[in-house]
């Protein structure tokens, strides 16, 4: 959970001296009673002084003293990341525990709070809330409090109550005995003199004294002799010694003979020609290790004598890195879980990573995409549909930006299933596919079968992806919390994104129940389409296009007994019409008003049999008014548990 | 005749002898700093300088390697080419010592000019006048003196 | 050409030090062969002529021990100065990987200084060596003398050094100066070595 502790950075490789005592007795202090002494403590110094050290090394000794207790250590990035991750993943809360369940705090690198007013007050909380419980807050930063721009004042309130303290820059002794110190950890032979020499040199930061420290080690492990203090001091400036017999020898001087000294400054020189590419390798090394990669066929390249291609071995590396980063990014789409697998990390096995990716790329399977059977032709245009079409069509040309969302709403068998899927249809063709088209309850099913195999996070994938997001009677997902929960996240991303949603419904919003108040209004936020039962015209239209197409005949009259059988809905009519179809077929009759007139109203007497047979979108016959509830016949009963698991989580 | 040239007018007949006898196509007479006493064949000055150059440096290289072996300086200095071959020694005079360049052609044998070296190195000490005494070059007069005899050479 | 063999890991090579008659070529190496442990070089190879004229050249090898893991050897030659010599002077230029110029500081000499120079480019484009690239380093000997007779280092630079490659003052028959241009040209050598493409 927490990023690991260095174990090398302690209170016991931490080198004490007067820049930074009184850092470390804070440190100490807190590390031994956490909560009690210094809350918050605040550590500030300029780059590379060793706050990260302190920080370290306080969590390590915390646990050391107290193994039960919890300690988190983040960079400030990470802090943040976290927050927005669980934001958008539709679990602040989570975020909020974990944070609140820690011991102690060790926060890095707070500067990046400039202008972050959401961290700041997230942070604010979470100071006086440790305040409170007496738990440890630690912070260290480049800069003294009053300097971060633009700091809540409560903030700067907060700290000044805790305590804030710098940490300056070595001076001569601290840095010589860094190095004595790091010499002995890494078990490297210098002569004290060049130990002193190089501690002589004034850094600005600790890094760098390193840095030259590790440059000397590399020089010395190459030549065979231990390093002089020419070829150390030359090392150090970072260039060839000028020839200056005299200033350069201190007790080498002339015992050691002219062509010792011309020796010693030629190997410097060659050393540093024919190993340079040693040094690029190693600086890629460090670079991309320190990300997280393996670097393996990197240290490989170290070990061979002969220079060989080296900016080309390291141009392929950094190429086969960028493969990897794509890689995975593309595996994020589909899984992010999946991206966060250690191949993608290994430049050496991009074969296996790609097939990972494949893998991913099979399993995923979209979202369900808008049906074929429907399309904008087909739609029948009258008076009822109008406002329909034209705000379908408006959202067609402009995707996204102008009425986002579209909601269109009107009674059972208008025509809205038809009209989203042919919208639908429409968006896939000008986005290039990856079109979300489905009903309600499906997106249900969906959620509760990913919940039970726990792979939310690829639902959600599935889902983010769409390039809309069209989704049928959504009054159904009412009382569906989580349902809610996501659908609002992923409301928030898609009109971010500008991605065009499309929702049906047969009630208006403030009209549906259990609906959050939340999605009630970003419902409205676009344009809300009414649909109406189809007027004359409208019925008559229908009913034309629909006996053209299946008897390529339509008589006038016929046409007008039929509109006006059925009035309430398209679909209503539209069975009228499959019924007389289909019996004046089966009579072996042409069909004409009187064989239409004999064919219903002789089906107006009830029938031995109920016709529970339930009515499906596509018309089959069922006496006309029979269903008149507003709901919907689901055919696959979802099974009871699963809608238990939704509605308590 | 007309091609032989000399800085001291002695050397010129027992030289003259030696061409003769041993079908020399050119022949060259110098101290061992390759400055040239005589010269017999050669139409150019460069030529004798290159020639007198090379041939000092030679000889120079072989007595290294005589002392590498621990032999004294080898005398002579055969070497046979497809169409020429060049004979290279050096001898003792009263003046000094000297160092012969003779190049033949296949109308000779390297034994034949051996033989009439012999006999040339011989007369050229009999020939020597001895009331001289070697000249001392001077340091800074050294090139001048090269100079100076390469001229005179070539202009009678 | 020098030869660097990654096989046998060994580096190979050849300084030569030019310049016009008496400029004290032959006393660089001199020097240098008094200061260096014998067991780091070998026997020095003068071929002169009686009053001490280098006749075709002075040749000292160095063994510089193993620099990175390479066993390197530097081979000093020596060139005759005067003019007379030319031909032999181009047979010892032949293969040389960087080049000395030593110049007689002397007032006097700044004539023969240039005239020298001048052949050293010539000979050096018989060979086909681009002169801009070869290594090559001014030393600008006989800086003891009585300040009267000699021209100080800046006007000879001027006067000469017209890539502007490193320079510098010596006296080689104290020393002064020897082993700085020694390594100046070692230097630019051994840098060039390792940016070529390698074998």
């Amino acid at each position: 959970m927490t990023a690991e502790l260095n174990p090398r950075l302690t209170f016991e490789t931490c080198v004490v001296g007067p820049s930074n005592r009184l850092a470390v007795t804070a440190c100490r202090t807190v590390s031994e009673h956490p909560g009690a002494a210094y809350n918050p403590l605040f550590i500030y110094s300029q780059t590379g002084l060793g706050k990260t050290h302190l920080l370290m090394a306080v969590g390590q000794m915390v646990r050391e003293l107290s193994p039960a207790a919890t300690v988190e250590y983040l960079t400030l990035d990470e802090f943040i990341e976290a927050y927005h991750a669980a934001v958008s993943g539709g679990t602040p809360s989570d975020f909020r525990d974990r944070f609140s369940r820690a011991d102690v705090l060790l926060l890095d690198d707070v500067q990046f709070l400039s202008h972050s007013k959401e961290m700041q007050a997230e942070l604010i909380r979470l100071a006086s809330e440790f305040q409170e419980a007496e738990r440890q807050l630690v912070l260290t930063c480049d800069r003294p409090p009053a300097d971060i721009e633009d700091l809540d004042d409560r903030l700067l309130d907060q700290l000044d109550g805790g305590l804030v303290v710098d940490i300056g820059i070595p001076e001569y002794e601290m840095r010589l005995a860094i190095l004595q110190r790091r010499a002995e950890e890494s078990e490297a032979e210098f002569s004290p003199e060049v130990l002193a020499v190089i501690a002589e040199f004034e850094v600005q930061h600790v890094r760098a004294l390193l840095g030259v420290f590790n440059r000397l080690q590399a020089f010395q492990s190459v030549n065979e002799q231990p390093l002089t203090l020419q070829q150390a001091r030359a090392i150090v400036l970072g260039e060839t010694p000028v020839a200056e017999p005299e200033a350069a020898t201190l007790e080498e001087g002339k015992a050691a003979g002219e062509f010792d000294r011309f020796l010693s400054n030629l190997k410097v020189t060659v050393t540093q020609q024919v190993e340079g590419w040693k040094m690029e390798i190693q600086d890629a090394i460090t670079e991309w290790s320190g990300r997280g990669y393996d670097t393996k066929s990197l240290e490989v390249l170290l070990e061979q004598d002969v220079p060989g291609a080296t900016d080309a071995a390291v141009r392929t590396f950094e190429e086969r890195i960028e493969r990897l980063r794509s890689l995975e990014a593309e595996v994020a789409q589909f899984d992010p879980e999946a991206a966060r697998h250690p191949i993608f990390k290994s430049p050496d096995r991009i074969a296996e990573a790609e097939q990972l990716v494949r893998e991913e790329r099979e399993k995923f399977i979209p979202p369900p995409g808008p049906s074929d059977a429907f399309s904008l032709e087909s739609f029948a245009v009258g008076e009822a549909t109008r406002m329909a079409i034209e705000a379908g069509r408006s959202v067609i040309a402009q995707p996204g930006t102008l009425y986002n969302p579209l909601l269109l709403v009107g009674p059972a068998g208008v025509g809205k299933t038809h009209l989203l899927h042919a919208i639908g249809r429409a968006l896939d063709a000008e986005t290039g596919g990856a079109v979300a088209c489905l009903a309600a309850g499906t997106f249900v099913e969906d959620l509760v079968k990913a919940i039970e195999q726990d792979r939310l996070p690829a639902w959600r994938a599935r889902y983010r992806h769409a390039s809309a997001f069209l989704l049928d009677d959504v009054h159904e997902i009412g009382a569906r919390s989580q349902t809610q929960e996501e659908l609002f996240n992923l409301f928030n991303l898609f009109i971010g994104a500008g991605r065009q949603m499309v929702f049906t419904a047969n009630v208006l919003p403030q009209e549906m129940e259990g609906l959050d108040d939340r999605l009630r209004s970003r419902l409205v936020e676009g344009l809300v389409a009414m649909i109406t039962p189809p007027d004359v015209e409208l019925r008559r239209t229908i009913v034309r296009s629909h006996l053209e197409a299946r008897t390529g005949s339509a008589e006038a009259d016929v046409v007008d007994y039929l509109a006006e059988r059925a009035t309430e809905s398209v679909r209503s009519l539209l069975s009228v019409v499959q019924r007389v179809v289909t019996g004046a077929e089966a009579l072996g009759r042409g069909l004409d008003v009187e064989s239409a007139r004999q064919l219903l109203e002789r089906a107006h007497k009830p029938e031995p049999r109920a016709s529970s047979a339930g009515r499906t979108s596509d018309g089959m016959s069922a006496p006309p008014g029979a269903l008149k509830s507003r709901e919907k016949i689901v055919w696959d009963w979802p099974n009871m548990a699963e809608r238990v698991i939704e509605e308590l989580s | 005749m007309t091609r032989m040239y000399s800085v001291d007018p002695w050397v010129e007949k027992p030289l003259e002898a030696f061409v003769v006898e041993a079908g020399a196509r050119l022949a060259l007479l110098m101290t061992p700093a390759g400055q040239v006493i005589a010269q017999y064949g050669f139409t150019r000055a460069v030529d004798v300088m290159a020639a007198a150059a090379l041939g000092a440096a030679i000889v120079a290289s072989t007595g290294e390697i005589a002392k590498l072996l621990d032999e004294p300086t080898f005398s002579v200095l055969n070497h046979q080419g497809k169409r020429h071959g060049i004979l290279l020694a050096g001898f003792d005079t009263p003046r000094g010592r000297m160092v012969c360049l003779a190049v033949y052609g296949p109308d000779s044998t390297p034994g034949l000019v051996q033989l009439f070296f012999e006999e040339f190195s011989r007369d050229i000490r009999d020939a020597c006048p001895k009331r001289e005494t070697p000249k001392q070059v001077l340091a800074a007069d050294f090139e001048r003196d090269l100079n100076e005899s390469l001229s005179a050479l070539f202009r009678t | 050409m020098s030869l660097v063999n990654f096989t046998t890991r060994e580096i190979t090579c050849k300084i030569v030090y030019y310049g016009p008659g008496r400029s004290g070529k032959t006393t660089n190496l001199q020097y240098i062969y008094d200061q260096v442990p014998t067991d780091r070089r070998g026997r020095m190879v003068s071929l002169a002529t009686q009053t001490d004229r280098t006749l075709f050249f002075d040749f000292l090898p160095l063994e510089l021990g193993t620099i990175s893991g390479f066993t390197t050897k530097f081979q000093l030659y020596t060139v005759p100065g005067q003019v007379y010599y030319n031909a032999t002077r181009k047979l010892v230029l032949h293969g040389a990987d960087g080049v000395v110029f030593v110049a007689d500081s002397q007032v006097r000499q700044l004539d023969e200084n240039l005239e020298s120079l001048q052949n050293l480019q010539v000979n050096l484009l018989e060979q086909r060596i681009d002169v801009r690239t070869l290594p090559m380093v001014f030393q600008y000997n006989k800086q003891g003398l009585p300040r009267e007779l000699v021209l100080p280092v800046e006007e000879l630079d001027d006067a000469m050094n017209f890539r502007g490659v490193p320079s510098c003052g010596a006296d080689a028959l104290t020393g002064n100066g020897v082993f700085e241009t020694l390594r100046s040209v070692s230097e630019l050598v051994l840098r060039k070595l390792s940016e070529e493409p390698s074998a």
